[in-house]
């Protein structure tokens, strides 16, 4: 059987790609806890991000075949219910690449401990956003638009986060 | 997220309940994604909607379920007759959006109720253990959700609401769902789970009037009348139909045999075919 430390086991887990965004499952920060039992079995706890997620199975079982093809052959991969992911969670090295896809982490509502302003422009850096609607093309996402640069861009938001929804019906038609 | 099996008949009732409002709640906005909303924005919000009740049922079906395998079976091989989800999830009335916003907004304040006293019901007993933490984990995380889903469905009212015929849309609307809560709240469901588990039921009349109350309090702002909300018998359409109890109507079990025949078509095709 191979033996292998928690840091190992978070090596192997930063090759499982998320499939809707160009980020690995560390740097999103799902993975919470790799536990060894007293048999040496390997659990990793995931968690999630919206439980209505499409790719929730897809994640996992790419974790589990990762595990399986580097001698894990026992291991388990669960998501973790009673654990809540934020947007912090989110690597720097995380937080770049999904910069140069468009997408940023976004803090509807909610207050950022890392990260000073709420969700600049990922093109030009500026502050003068707006929402432009609170769903986008996936679960997690909300639309922004730049008022600087006038492009529009994605943010990664999380479960319970609370915005102006249907703003763009009540504001002033020009 | 799969769990146990060692659950007892009212238990397994009750979460069948549950689980059942959530799937179909989740499949009858999903089918309003086709007709694209009102606009392309609410289409996509209606998408992300269906896909939180989904996932919400998933977990639900789970929870009775030792496998994904086992999840497709019960919610594709159940026969009509044993779905016991309410009349409110599966009522449905095509082009008409004002139907669908009070289908929205009473949908999600029951789900909060409901979820609510369930969190209340577990505080109450001793011991945490386990299976029923995972209740709990489930039940919070819908109300984070259903929280969101309910302030999406009032921004709606408001701005249907300002029109006077958007506004006798809605009312119509209410008229025809707001009795529904008495069905949506069985009482024979809470007494069962309550009594298997020997400890006190919420009266089932206690979640009703909450659930009125609540709604009273967001409907008479915005000039809505709410007389039908205590209206005891004042809904003959409904009284043909009792979902908890497997009587449904003619366009869910339509529905269901449809969805049935495509998953015995291609089983294999299955959302958790692993
Ligand atoms: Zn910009």
């Amino acid at each position: 059987m191979v033996v292998l430390t928690e840091n190992e086991v978070r090596q192997l887990l930063t090759e499982v790609e998320d499939p809707e965004l160009p980020i690995n499952i560390i740097d999103l920060g799902i993975v919470e806890k790799v536990e060894f039992s007293d048999t040496g079995r390997v659990t990793v706890k995931l968690i999630p991000t919206f439980v209505g997620c499409a790719s929730l199975e897809v994640i996992r079982l790419r974790a589990v075949e990762q595990l399986h093809r580097h001698g894990l052959a026992g291991v388990r991969v669960v998501w973790n219910l009673a654990a809540k992911w934020h947007p912090d969670m989110i690597t720097p090295q995380g937080r770049a690449h999904l910069a140069e896809y468009g997408v940023v982490p976004s803090y509807l509502g909610q207050e950022s401990k890392n990260v000073a302003g709420n969700s600049p422009c990922p093109y030009c850096g500026s502050n003068r956003v707006e929402t432009q609607a609170s769903y986008g093309a996936a679960l997690c996402r909300v639309v922004y638009f730049c008022q600087s640069c006038r492009n529009s861009f994605e943010g990664l938001k999380c479960p319970g986060s609370h915005s102006n929804q249907l703003a763009y019906l009540k504001r002033e038609r020009h | 997220m799969t769990g146990q099996t060692s659950l007892s008949p009212a238990e397994v009732n009750f979460i069948l309940h549950w689980a059942d409002d959530k799937y179909i709640m989740g499949h009858e906005i999903a089918s309003q994604t086709r007709f694209y909303g009102p606009d392309l924005e609410e289409n996509l919000a209606l998408g992300s909607l269906a896909q939180d009740d989904l996932g919400h049922a998933r977990l639900l079906y789970g929870l009775l379920a030792e496998s994904d395998l086992e999840i497709d079976k019960l919610v594709y091989l159940r026969s009509p007759g044993e779905y016991r989800n309410s009349l409110l999830a599966a009522t449905q009335e095509p082009d008409n959006w004002a139907f669908w916003v009070i289908k929205g907004l009473l949908f999600a304040q029951a789900e909060l109720v409901r979820c609510q006293a369930i969190n209340a019901l577990f505080s109450r007993e001793p011991a945490q253990n386990s299976d029923k933490a995972q209740w709990l984990y489930i039940s919070n995380i819908i109300i984070q959700d259903d929280a969101i889903h309910l302030e999406h469905w009032q921004q709606w009212l408001e701005v249907l609401g300002r029109q006077p015929e958007g506004h006798a849309r809605l009312q119509a609307a209410l008229e025809r769902l707001l009795p529904l809560g008495r069905e949506f709240f069985h009482a024979r469901t809470w007494n069962d789970l309550a009594g298997e588990l020997k400890i006190p039921a919420p009266e089932s009349g206690l979640l009703l009037e909450e659930w009125n109350n609540r709604l009273a309090a967001l409907l008479k702002p915005l000039f809505f009348n709410v007389s039908s909300l205590y209206a005891v018998n004042g809904n003959n359409w409904a009284a043909q139909y009792c979902g908890r109890e497997g009587r449904h109507t003619p366009e869910l079990v339509r529905m269901l045999e449809e969805d049935h025949a495509l998953y015995q078509s291609y089983p294999e095709a299955a959302l958790g075919s692993v």
